[in-house]
């Protein structure tokens, strides 16, 4: 049953293209050119590319904000110009596009308006948003006041809002400091763990691996590479091997072995930490610090 | 239409009008089309006891020249703006139907042109009132009118230094009350401050004027929306100005076209008539505007509008962002 749910195509496209015209409708930019996609259900699946690689034309194709030249596009079993599938879908663009003269509660009450929203139900989803993004200080302030990592969150807020089932986001780490990135990727963790299907575009490639399950690799709007994380980052003829330090003696013996048995000398490294999980921990220690 | 879709439809069309009621421009305009109405009967002495006709005449002109800029520029401001600044893509990404994201934006540029309209026909009277009589000015209207400003502008400033709300929106309601606590102050008494009948100096054939002027502006709102999807604030305003004077002289430039009907009847359906919502000649020759005059124009003004709308929604529903 799992698996069955697990294979369920949220986002499928077949020979999806996306040609810009000029005034005389004369082809101009070749933005996506003939990509086939399948987002499943419950997966993390991540947009990867330089710029211009037509990763934002192909999110604003899902949401029906621009329309195809060619090729098929369903998204949750229908066209993604259809208003209804919308209440199902949660978007936070690349930009932080908010009505900078609104505070954060109003701009969340606007956006679940948006949705039918109303009631205690609004109020308490409103609530526990701006608690969840950390803005619980800020909420009576002006967004145009906040700074670009506040901004992100509010547009992360308003894209959760409706407890969507496929949530797209255009660099949802872009401008958050580490502690606010880490608790966002854990955040879309818990969410595709719930079922909720994501499709990220990103440059933050370190991001990607630690939250993707699966990416595709689009290069001047042609996907060069798909799969799964572990599958494409794999070296089948290559191992890693995590010990705590023998003796010098014992070391020697088995990188000797090592050598005979493979014809090559094995690389020793001592491991050490990332510069975020140091970071992460001393900001923590001192916020907890009394 | 259901609750969720009401709802959807208040809170888009409440947030337009917000923006628009706060941008200091739109203040700024309705500002200077009332001053503008307000003071050029001051200027006006001498003309042989025609003052309070040029006055009246001065005050609709203003109202059309200031409305069309007022017009042209809130479209832009509540949809290219939008359109421009990326605000729009979340408001899609939303369920929210491009019919109902065109007509509630309409309905908020709608709503500050009837406000517009309001301050006008406020401003006009006041022109009308205090136009010179016999060569002589009415000294306490002018202190009166003097107040206006200061009453607008220092309550909206403290407002806004002590709690931070908009300057903007204060100072337009402040002036708003002060314009129209002045003609009520100046409809009882007369130049000399002796108390009179209410409104027995005031010449309230202005005011069905104003409201046919308004008619025409919302069917000019309508145009400047259709084009502010795709055009900026210049040419959108351009554009109307020239639909404007081409349409008051709609009559003259059928007859300059060649003789064919099918022509001539296309043009007419293509250009607004807004000869039917100029009542200066009427008001000249003394006349009051029937109900049935207004009304024949309302309806003509709805039926254009509507269509305009409509062509506009054909040409926002495939806009892609």
């Amino acid at each position: 049953m799992n698996d069955e749910i697990n294979t369920e195509c949220v986002i499928e496209a077949r020979g999806l293209t996306k040609v810009f015209r000029d005034f005389w409708g004369r082809p101009k930019v070749l933005a996506v050119n003939g990509i086939n996609l399948d987002v499943r259900r419950g997966e993390i699946f991540g947009l990867l590319g330089p710029n211009g690689s037509g990763k934002s034309t192909t999110i604003k194709m899902i949401l029906g904000l621009l329309h195809p030249s060619s090729g098929q596009l369903s998204v949750l079993g229908q066209s993604p110009r259809t208003v209804s599938v919308k209440s199902r879908m949660g978007f936070m663009p690349e930009e932080s596009y908010l009505y900078k003269y609104l505070t954060a509660d109003e701009i969340l009450n606007f956006y679940a308006n948006l949705y039918g929203m109303s009631g205690p139900h609004k109020t308490e989803r409103v609530n526990t948003l701006i608690e969840q993004m950390g803005l619980s200080k800020a909420r009576d302030r002006r967004v145009g006041e906040f700074s670009k990592g506040m901004a992100r969150r509010i547009g992360l807020a308003q894209a959760l809002l409706n407890d969507p089932d496929l949530i797209l986001l255009d660099e949802p780490t872009s401008g958050l400091d580490p502690i606010g990135c880490r608790e966002v990727k854990d955040l879309l963790l818990a969410l595709a763990r719930q079922g909720k299907t994501i499709l990220i575009c990103s440059h933050h490639l370190s991001d990607m691996q630690d939250i993707c399950s699966r990416v595709a690799i689009l290069l001047q709007g042609e996907v060069c590479a798909t799969g799964s994380v572990q599958e494409l980052l794999a070296t089948p003829d290559t191992l890693k091997l995590t010990l705590r330090a023998p003796s010098q003696t014992t070391l020697t013996a088995v990188l000797d072995l090592l050598e005979r048995e493979t014809g090559t000398r094995p690389q020793v490294d001592h491991t050490g930490r990332t510069l975020e999980s140091v970071y992460i921990e001393t900001v923590s220690q001192r916020k907890s610090a009394p | 239409m259901s609750k969720a879709s009401a709802r959807q439809f208040l809170a888009l069309t409440g947030l337009a009008a917000t923006e628009l009621f706060r941008q200091p421009a739109s203040f700024l305009l309705i500002l200077s089309s009332n001053a503008c109405t307000i003071l050029t009967p001051l200027a006006l002495s001498f003309q042989l006891g025609q003052e309070t006709h040029l006055a009246l005449d001065s005050s609709l002109a203003f109202e059309f020249m200031f409305g069309i800029i007022l017009a042209g520029y809130a479209a832009c401001a509540t949809l290219h703006n939008e359109c421009q600044s990326g605000t729009i893509l979340i408001v899609f990404s939303k369920p929210v139907s491009r019919l109902m994201f065109f007509l509630a934006k309409y309905l908020a540029i709608a709503l500050l042109i009837l406000f517009f309209v309001f301050c006008s026909g406020a401003a006009s009277l006041l022109a009308g009132r205090l136009s010179p009589r016999n060569f002589e000015f009415d000294a306490l209207g002018l202190r009166l009118l003097l107040a206006i400003p200061l009453v607008a502008i220092i309550p909206a400033a403290l407002i806004n230094y002590f709690t931070r709300r908009s300057f903007i929106v204060y100072a337009l309601m402040g002036f708003t009350l002060a314009l129209v606590a002045t003609v009520t102050a100046l409809g009882m008494m007369n130049g000399e401050g002796h108390r009179v009948a209410f409104g027995s100096l005031i010449d309230w054939r202005i005011l069905p004027a104003c409201a046919l002027e308004g008619i025409a502006l919302l069917i000019l709102a309508a145009i400047a929306l259709t084009l502010a999807s795709r055009l900026t604030t210049p040419t959108t305003i351009a554009i109307l100005a020239v639909v404007l004077f081409s349409g008051l002289i709609s009559d003259h430039l059928i007859t300059l076209l060649p003789s064919s009907e099918t022509l001539r009847f296309g043009v007419r359906m293509i250009l607004p008539d807004i000869q039917a919502f100029w009542p200066a000649d009427r008001l000249a020759g003394g006349e009051s505007l029937s109900v049935s005059v207004i009304a024949h124009a309302a309806a003509y003004g709805v039926a254009y509008a509507c269509g305009i709308l409509c062509l506009g929604y054909a040409a926002f529903r495939n806009r892609q962002f």
